[in-house]
């Protein structure tokens, strides 16, 4: 039996792809590696032991040891916390088992010298999208004016009835209604048209429409940056591109170095090391829209062969050096 | 009665995702930490056969990926 004594951890799950990327490129490099996988734990025999700082762990076909004094990194592949408690269905049994093996993965923050890409506990505020604006503001990035409101009146974005704002979701969300499932995307929506909706019973994200605006999608790694724009026609996409992904271009693009320190100051600052970017070319003025600090990246390495895999699998492997 | 949140109004809805099964005609290597298919078993996510499941699109935001934090 093969026993494994990991440098590299990588906490995924076994149908997420865009850790294979990771996966194959540390091979590739000849990294001592180890992805555990959250929906296969039940299958394994493990035990940590927060004291000590070491997980144990025996599977069919290999055993391991995670020692702290040996581990250098952490790629973390997992929900900061679950939000699909509203799933019908689910045995005690399951539920019990979602729940605890959520909070061991959370417990793996004992191996507080390790690298963390990202660190749960970065990750939970980064995910706040006012913050983000917020601290975006402060490095001196261009926002769109922003209220986060369940009433109109109070905001000073739009004038004009027939002037459109920006409608988003606080945090992102799956809804159940009735037996189909669905997800809130980015709309614009006219001053009228918003004044005579409810919004009462949730606030929502008001913002100032950027029209026409060129979607650019940065992705740090630390100190390096991917940047991509992203076009319809070799247009801009005035709505929420997500809704044109089979129809749009990816092109590679260099961003203005004082820009794409703010890029990376910003991830810092936010205590990530890595972060997906939402940005927007308006009017000669690029916006932050806002950051995923759990964002994907892997359909960049397809669509554009930029090297976002092997960038995670090389500070993966450095550590905190 | 309250009318629908608009946010709720403007969901995009669609039909129930299905659990996640393995690829065709692939299999998970444990110690590689990646999934292989064929009788090469060549790496999925390397592979050009427009056959094979595309992993790590932006296709899969849903499934797997930002919008629901790998859920």
């Amino acid at each position: 039996m093969t026993r494994i004594y990991p440098e590299v951890l990588v906490l995924s799950n076994k149908h997420d792809y865009s850790t294979d990327h990771v996966s194959f490129q540390l091979n590739r490099i000849g990294a001592s590696y180890l992805r555990l996988n959250r929906d296969q734990l039940s299958e394994m025999q493990i035990c940590l032991d927060p004291i000590s700082q070491k997980l144990s762990g025996k599977a069919k076909d290999f055993s391991f040891e995670i020692l702290h004094e040996k581990l250098k990194s952490i790629y973390f592949r997992a929900p900061v916390y679950l939000r699909d408690n509203y799933q019908p269905g689910l045995s005690p049994n399951e539920q019990l088992s979602r729940s605890q093996w959520a909070a061991f993965i959370r417990s793996l923050s004992v191996f507080d010298k390790a690298l963390w890409l990202n660190y749960p506990q970065a990750t939970y505020q980064a995910e706040i999208k006012p913050y983000q604006l917020h601290i975006a503001n402060k490095l001196g990035f261009d926002v769109p004016k922003t209220s986060i409101a369940n009433s109109i009146g109070c905001q000073n974005i739009a004038h004009d009835k027939r002037e459109k704002l920006i409608i988003k979701t606080l945090d992102p969300l799956v809804l159940s209604i009735s037996d189909k499932e669905a997800f809130i995307y980015t709309n614009a929506i006219e001053l009228d048209d918003l004044s005579k909706a409810d919004i009462s019973s949730a606030p929502i994200i008001l913002q100032e429409a950027l029209i026409p605006k060129i979607d650019i999608r940065v992705t740090v790694i630390e100190n390096i940056v991917f940047a991509v724009e992203i076009k319809k026609d070799s247009d801009g996409i005035d709505k929420d591109w997500r809704l044109e992904k089979d129809n749009v271009s990816y092109t590679s693009i260099i961003l203005p170095s004082e820009l794409e320190f703010k890029c990376i100051t910003l991830v810092k600052e936010l205590g990530l090391k890595f972060g997906a970017i939402d940005l927007a070319l308006h009017n000669g003025k690029y916006y932050f829209l806002e950051i995923n600090p759990t964002g994907e990246w892997a359909w960049l390495v397809s669509n554009t062969n930029l090297e976002i895999d092997k960038a995670i699998a090389d500070i993966l492997v450095r550590g905190n050096e | 009665m309250h009318d629908s949140h608009l946010l709720i109004n403007k969901a995009f809805t669609y039909a129930k995702r299905q659990e996640l099964s393995d690829p065709e005609n692939c299999r998970y290597n444990e110690i590689l930490g990646f999934w292989l298919w064929g009788n090469d078993k060549a790496p999925l996510v390397k592979s050009n056969n427009p056959d094979l499941p595309k992993p790590g699109t932006k296709k899969e935001d849903i499934e797997t990926g930002e919008d629901l934090k790998g859920e």
